[in-house]
Formats: structure tokens, C-alpha cells, sequence
């Protein structure tokens, strides 16, 4: 990339530690009204934060009852083997639906897209709100579907089980997840137009911050992916109320019909969660190695590839499910290709750290736990790609362990490291980087303590989706029951310290971390149309034009 | 340097070539995997909520656990009844889905005699994890052959209620009817029958027929109908009055013996 040579702003510097003393975001307009009628990204953003981090917890409740009943071979907690299954059932529900799909482009990608832009928002601020109550409703038939009993379908819903043997109610659900649907399409829709649209003059495609490459991969597929779940859904919903016959073998139906619906939205889902997440991460590894990004087209067509790719690889969920041989050997082959442009990012990534000046702050840390976890869930998934290893690991331990390490040791590893990136630009207050890297120890350790052991267990053939299990796994159980309470104190810490800078953090200065893409060229926390006027784009990977200062403990425009 | 050329090349080339080395043993393993050698020894299937049963059709002879000699490709044919099943054997590397509506299948040959875990590895409703079963690998063929004599039959001398005990576990009934007075998936067996001296005195149970409740005398008759069809009269359950029982096939004998062991129980 040739440099601009420009220097990073127009405008007049923020005044150093001026933050909250101008009119923000924040202070302009006071109200319950004025945030729930609002149409600032950057409210509507911090609005899906907070709901995401409550689901979260929600699912996390889920979690740590799961692993606290697998304590034992036998009835734990529970001595009711459908309650259990409704926890296992929830935990992946809530995870995926409220957190992990809508999760950073929703709660970061609101925030910062327009900014990174130099936009006053993004293209369609009413669809965007309309995406916030879509996203509230789809929570709230969720909540439904709670305190009508739960459901025990594990979050696959497979029929006929959940189209007719379940003793659950499963439409509430089945609906909550279909206008969750719209909400993500809606955003990905509004994403798209606003990076074609409102790009300033001079930020070509290619001088775009890398995350926002992320975030439009992401649009795409959650545009063109997520219709073909609604349909599924419907057509559920018709099965389970009309017994229409589609997935009912008696009626001549097929039930492996209803896993191909499923998994063409399902898998690149599973994409939809993790591009944004390495978008995180390719900003996190730059600015915080004050390294200018390595091999930026590579890692930006990269992003395409897998949002292409994801689209053709979905029958490798099916290998064991009676599809033919030659179904199968065509999604192993494909599967594969989707595993190279992956590799690539992480090159890239380690190439930008190299000769680095590395700061180990609390982003810093996530960015590398991502790097580590996710080539462990990256690896493992060559070993689920591979037919005849699948065979053996298909519906065992192995998958849960792979999809974790891939699910939340990445995904949401790099939402977390996003959040404490942009968390001075998002409140204009710092936490303690001492007890966030403290949390992200524990969540470290007790990440790879819960969920390597289960790599193991699952090899050993422990299925999945079990609520009793026999003696020889005990050992295993209990070390990953251990790993999961660590984890536990590790999130505890972050939501104490993450609380405590919202009351009396330090205020934070517009570039704390010394990064150069627009939303650092602004207060901490941004006014509400966030630029006076239009900033000049330069390198948003260049850092030479800012420079320590130690009085503000943040980083000001080189003034020599 | 903020890219190189020649070393993204390399390094994507590099993994590009080791992905398609490893997909192709994939492949190969798999080909073994899904083709079953034509002179392989076929055993029948079936799984249910929540047991398994296994039929050797050449001598009419229903298990609960799959035996099955050395050193002989041994190929299976599998069906369900109800709902996605999936028949896992960790200690031979095979698996495959159960599908209700088709039959698959899946083929081994075992050379270690002894005695494998079979799991149940589809998500199948409230007792997945219960729905265990053995693969018993002979020393020998002759002892199969053995086994399988005996396999179908009872001792001459052992009474119809002991025969019927047995079944209760051989066919997957303790997995949801208790014997001793709790509430599970299915009605408790105890007091479910009533001696025929005492029916005048003796409450009848409500039953739900066809959407309407009516109270019943608990004779045989009644049990061996709930047995054949068990959405025909439904007694109470943990549930309440739902059903949740697949037809299960049993012989007119082992109805028989499973009635003299319900009537032993007592009230």
C-alpha cells in the first residue's frame, strides 16, 4: 500500500483529556426516550451490548448448569434426564441466536463501522433501530419459550424428534429464531449499502480498515444465508402444527431433507460469527504491535473467499447421516478450501507482529489467545473435514471441544478483545489493565482446561448430548467441569472491572492505544455526528504520526 | 515490509498441497469404511427410544446384545421406529445414523474377542445417554454358534415370570417403566394388574382412550393390548396421560411371559 504521507486529521486535535467536557454521544439527549427512540449508531450499538452481554449470561447460566451435572456419571443436580437435555438445548440456542451470530457486527460493527468511515452513521438508521426491536422480540419469544418449559431438541431441532416426539413446545422458539433472522439480515443489508455508499473520498476499497472487510464478508453472507433459515423454520413450524409430512417418513417425507435446510444456513453461520472476529483481530494485532498491518490484500480477499466458500461445505455436518458416498467426497474436498484462506490470516497476522512493538495490554491479550485458539479449532476441523477420522469423531466430544475452541476461544475471544479495544472510544473511560489481564488469564486457562480435555474424551468415543455417561470418562468430565468454573471467575472479574470503569474509571483519552483508522481521530467518546467535518483518509495502518504521551497516557499527533 | 509476494505464495501453496494429501487418505479410509465385502455376515438392527435390538435372521433369533463371531466381516442392517437414532462402536472406529423411513447400514470385522461399548450417537429425546448396548466378540466361531442355540430360548425349567424379569431388561422396558411405585416415562408396573378375585372390589384405573377417559379393569387382556399398541388405552405417567412407547416387536410367548412377570409384581 503506498502511503499518503497526510497527516491524520484536519480537524483541530481534541484537546488532550478533553473527553466528556464537549458535548458526546452520550450527553446529547437524556432520557429513557432518547435511547429507545434514538437512531445514533452509536446508541443503537451500545443498546445491542448490553442485551448481548445479558444473553451471554444467560447462555453461560446454561453452561455452568450443563457441566455442573456432568460432575458424575449419574444424576448430579438433576434427576430428570429432559431437564438436563433442555439445558444443553438452551445453552447452544441462546449462544448462538442472541450472542454469537448478531454479537460484534451488531454491538461493535454499529459502533464503529460509520466511524472508521468518517460517516455521520450508516446508511439506514430507521432499518437499523428496526434490527435493535427485531433483535428484542426474537429475545423476548425466546424468553417465552422459557417459562413455557423450555425445549429438549438440542439447538439442531432434527426431525422427527422435534416435529413430533418432543414433549416440548417448540414454536415459540422456532419463532423467536425467525425474526432473529430478519434482524441479522436487516443489519447485513444496512452494512453493505453503507460501505458501497458512504465511503469518504479518497478510501478506496482497498485503504478500507480491514475489520470493515470483515464486516461486509459477514453482510453478505447473512444476507443471502439467513432467508433459507426462515424458511426452515417455517417449514418446522407447518410440520409440528399441521403435520404437513415433508420431514414425517410415514407420510413419505424425508428426515435428512430437514438437516440439508438446516446446515445451508447453519454452516456459513458459523462464518457469520467468525469474519467480524477476525477483523477484530487484524486491527488488534496491528495497532498493538504499532506494526502496519502485513499482507492487507491477501487478508482482505481472504474474507471473500471464505464467505464464498462457506456457502458449498455444508454436508460435512451430514457424513454419517446417509448421505452417499459421493456427497460426502465432494463437502470433504471442498471443506478443505476453506481452511486456506484461514491459514493465511494467521501468517499474516504472526508476519505483523514480527519486529513489532508489542504492548501486552488487555486487547493485546485476546488478540494472541485468539491466534492460539483458533489454530487449535482451525486444526481440529482438518480432522472433522477428513471422512474417514469423521466417522469416529462425528457426535462425540472431539466436535463440541472443535467447535468451542472455534465458537467462543475465537469468535468470541475476539468479540471480547474488541470490546476492550474500543471500550475507551464506546464510554470514554478506561478499566483496570491489570485485573483485564488478570480475567483474561483465567479465561485463557480455563478455556483450554474445560475444552482441550474434551478433544481427548471425545477421541476416546464419549458422545455428545449426554446426560449420563459411563465411569471410564469421569476423569475427563470432572478436569473440564474444573476448567469451566475457572472460566467462570475469569468473566466474573471482567464484569466487576468492566462495571467499575463505567462509575469512576479514568477518563480516556480520543487514541489511547496509538491505532490510526478515523475512530481515533476523535474524542473518547465521539460527538454525536462524530466528525466536524470530513476527515482526510490517509494509511489507517501508519502509525508514525502519533506519538506517546505520557501525561494523558495515550497517544497525540507527532508534532515534530 | 508490509507484504511480500513471494513468501504469501509459498505459504499459500504449501498448506493448499498438504489439504488435498490429507483428504485423499480421508477418502480412502472412507471407501473401506462404506464398502462391506459380499460374503459378510448380516445381522438386523433396531433401534428405539430408548433400546436396541438385534435380530439374526438366519436363526429367527432377537438380542438385546450384538454377539458375533471373529474374524468375519459382520454387516448390519439397521432400521428405527421412531425417531433419528445412530449406532457407535468407539473400539472399531464405526458409526453410522439410524434413519426412521430407510434402512442404512455399516460393516466391521472384529479380530479381538471381548466385550465393546455400543453408544447410541444421535440426539434421540429424553434417554439418549441410557441407550447402551455390548458387541461381544467371540473366541471362536463355535462358540458363537453356541451362543446363538441358546440365544433365542429360556432353560426348560425357568417359570414364565422369571422369563419375563428378563425380558423386562432384554427389551428396553426398564428404561421407562419402574417396578417399584415411581412415576417415569411410562406407567409403573406395579399394581397395574389386578388379581381377578379382587376386580369387583378393586378401583379401576382411568385410562385415556381416544381422547376421552374411561376407567378400566386391569386384566391380562389390557396388558397384552398396551403392549401391542400402546396408544390404545394410556394409563398415567410422569406426563400424565401421553404416549411415548414405539411398537416393539414381541413374540405372542414373550407377551405372555412379560404379563406373568407384571402379574407377580403384586399391588
Amino acid at each position: 500500500m503506498s502511503l499518503s504521507g497526510a497527516n491524520p486529521q484536519t480537524a483541530p486535535p481534541p484537546a488532550p483529556g478533553a473527553v466528556g467536557e464537549a458535548s458526546n454521544y452520550l450527553s446529547h439527549a437524556r432520557g429513557p426516550l432518547s435511547w429507545l427512540f434514538t437512531l445514533d449508531h452509536k446508541r443503537i450499538g451500545v443498546m445491542y451490548l448490553v442485551v448481548i452481554l445479558a444473553s451471554f449470561l444467560l447462555g453461560g447460566i446454561f453452561a455452568m448448569l450443563v457441566r455442573t451435572e456432568l460432575w458424575t456419571p449419574g444424576p448430579t443436580i438433576t434427576e430428570n434426564a429432559t431437564t438436563y437435555n433442555k439445558w444443553f438445548t438452551l445453552h447452544g440456542a441462546v449462544m448462538i441466536f442472541l450472542v454469537i451470530i448478531p454479537g460484534i457486527p451488531a454491538a461493535l460493527g454499529n459502533f464503529v463501522l460509520p466511524i472508521m468511515l468518517g460517516a455521520k452513521d450508516v446508511a439506514f438508521p430507521r432499518l437499523n433501530l428496526l434490527s435493535f426491536y427485531l433483535w428484542v422480540t426474537g429475545a423476548v419469544c425466546f424468553l417465552l419459550s422459557l417459562a413455557m418449559g423450555g425445549i429438549d431438541t438440542g439447538w439442531t431441532f432434527y426431525t422427527p424428534y422435534s416435529s413430533k416426539y418432543t414433549p416440548t413446545m417448540v414454536i415459540p422458539a422456532l419463532s423467536g429464531a425467525f425474526v432473529l433472522g430478519f434482524s441479522s439480515i436487516f443489519t447485513g443489508l444496512n452494512f453493505i449499502v453503507t460501505i458501497h455508499k458512504l465511503r469518504p473520498p479518497g478510501m478506496t476499497w482497498f485503504r478500507m480498515p480491514l475489520f470493515l472487510w470483515g464486516i461486509y464478508a459477514t453482510a453478505v453472507i447473512q444476507v443471502l444465508a439467513t432467508p433459507v433459515l426462515g424458511i426452515t423454520l417455517l417449514l418446522l413450524i407447518m410440520e409440528s402444527t399441521l403435520q404437513v409430512g415433508i420431514f414425517n417418513p410415514d407420510m413419505g417425507g424425508d428426515p435428512v431433507l430437514m438437516q440439508h435446510f438446516f446446515w445451508f444456513y447453519s454452516h456459513p453461520a458459523v462464518y457469520i460469527m467468525i469474519l467480524p472476529s477476525m477483523g477484530v483481530v487484524s486491527e488488534l494485532i496491528s495497532v498493538h504491535s504499532h506494526k502496519h498491518i502485513f499482507g492487507y490484500r491477501f487478508i482482505a480477499w481472504s474474507s471473500i473467499a471464505i464467505a464464498m466458500f462457506s456457502f458449498i461445505v455444508w454436508g460435512h455436518h451430514m457424513f454419517t447421516s446417509t448421505q452417499s458416498g459421493l456427497m460426502n467426497t465432494i463437502f470433504s474436498a471442498i471443506t478443505f478450501s476453506v481452511s486456506i484462506p484461514s491459514a493465511i490470516k494467521i501468517f499474516n497476522w504472526l508476519a505483523t507482529m514480527y519486529k513489532g512493538a508489542i504492548s501486552l495490554t488487555t486487547p493485546m491479550l485476546y488478540a494472541l489467545s485468539f491466534i492460539f485458539l483458533f489454530t487449535i479449532g482451525g486444526l481440529t476441523g482438518l480432522f472433522l473435514g477428513t471422512l474417514s477420522t469423521d466417522v469416529h469423531f462425528h457426535d462425540t466430544y472431539f466436535v463440541v471441544a472443535h467447535f468451542h475452541y472455534t465458537m467462543m476461544g475465537s469468535a468470541l475471544i475476539g468479540m471480547f478483545g474488541g470490546i476492550h479495544h474500543w471500550w475507551p472510544k464506546i464510554t470514554g473511560r478506561l478499566y483496570s489493565e491489570f485485573w483485564g489481564r488478570i480475567a483474561c488469564g483465567f479465561v485463557f486457562v480455563g478455556f483450554n482446561i474445560t475444552f482441550f480435555t474434551q478433544f481427548v474424551m471425545g477421541s476416546q468415543g464419549m458422545p455428545r448430548r449426554y446426560y449420563n455417561f459411563v465411569e471410564q470418562y469421569t476423569s475427563y468430565h470432572q478436569v473440564s467441569t474444573i476448567g469451566s468454573y475457572i472460566m467462570l471467575v475469569g468473566f466474573v472479574i471482567m464484569g466487576i472491572y468492566l462495571m467499575q470503569s463505567l462509575v469512576n474509571g479514568r477518563r480516556a483519552p480520543a487514541n489511547p492505544w496509538g491505532g490510526n483508522s478515523l475512530e481515533w481521530h476523535c474524542t473518547s467518546p465521539p460527538p454525536h455526528d462524530n466528525f466536524a467535518s470530513p476527515p482526510q483518509v490517509g494509511d489507517c495502518y501508519d502509525y508514525r504520526g502519533w506519538e506517546y504521551d505520557r501525561e494523558i497516557e495515550g497517544y497525540v499527533p507527532r508534532t515534530a | 515490509m508490509s507484504h511480500n509476494t513471494a513468501i504469501e505464495v509459498v505459504w499459500t501453496v504449501v498448506p493448499t498441497i498438504l489439504v488435498v494429501f490429507i483428504f485423499w487418505i480421508g477418502l480412502k479410509g472412507y471407501l473401506t469404511l462404506a464398502t462391506p465385502p459380499g460374503d459378510a455376515y448380516t445381522v438386523d438392527v433396531e433401534a428405539r427410544q430408548w433400546s436396541w435390538s438385534f435380530y439374526y435372521p438366519t436363526a429367527g433369533v432377537d438380542s438385546d446384545e450384538l454377539h458375533v463371531p471373529p474374524n468375519v466381516p459382520i454387516q448390519l442392517r439397521m432400521r428405527s421406529v421412531d425417531v433419528l437414532h445412530a449406532f457407535f462402536v468407539p473400539a472399531f472406529r464405526v458409526k453410522n445414523d439410524i434413519v426412521p423411513g430407510k434402512l442404512s447400514g455399516l460393516w466391521f470385522e472384529a479380530t479381538d474377542p471381548g466385550r465393546y461399548q455400543i453408544f447410541c450417537a444421535e440426539y434421540c429425546g429424553e434417554k439418549h445417554s441410557d441407550m447402551l448396548s455390548i458387541v461381544e466378540v467371540h473366541p471362536s466361531r463355535e462358540d458363537f454358534d453356541e451362543w446363538l442355540a441358546r440365544a433365542g430360548s429360556f432353560p426348560d425349567a425357568m417359570p414364565a415370570a422369571e422369563r419375563g424379569e428378563i425380558l423386562y431388561k432384554k427389551k428396553g422396558c426398564i428404561q421407562c417403566h419402574t417396578l417399584d411405585g415411581v412415576e417415569s416415562t411410562g406407567p409403573t408396573w406395579k399394581g397395574l394388574w389386578i388379581k381377578e378375585a379382587d376386580r369387583r372390589q378393586a378401583t379401576r384405573i382411568p385410562v385415556l382412550v381416544d381422547g376421552d377417559m374411561k376407567e378400566i379393569v386391569r386384566d391380562e387382556a389390557y396388558l397384552e393390548e398396551s403392549m401391542k399398541n400402546p396408544a390404545a388405552k394410556l394409563a398415567r405417567s410422569k406426563e400424565g396421560y401421553v404416549n411415548r412407547m414405539s411398537i416393539i416387536r414381541l413374540k405372542p410367548e414373550e407377551i405372555i411371559y412379560l404379563i406373568e412377570f407384571i402379574k407377580s409384581l403384586g399391588e
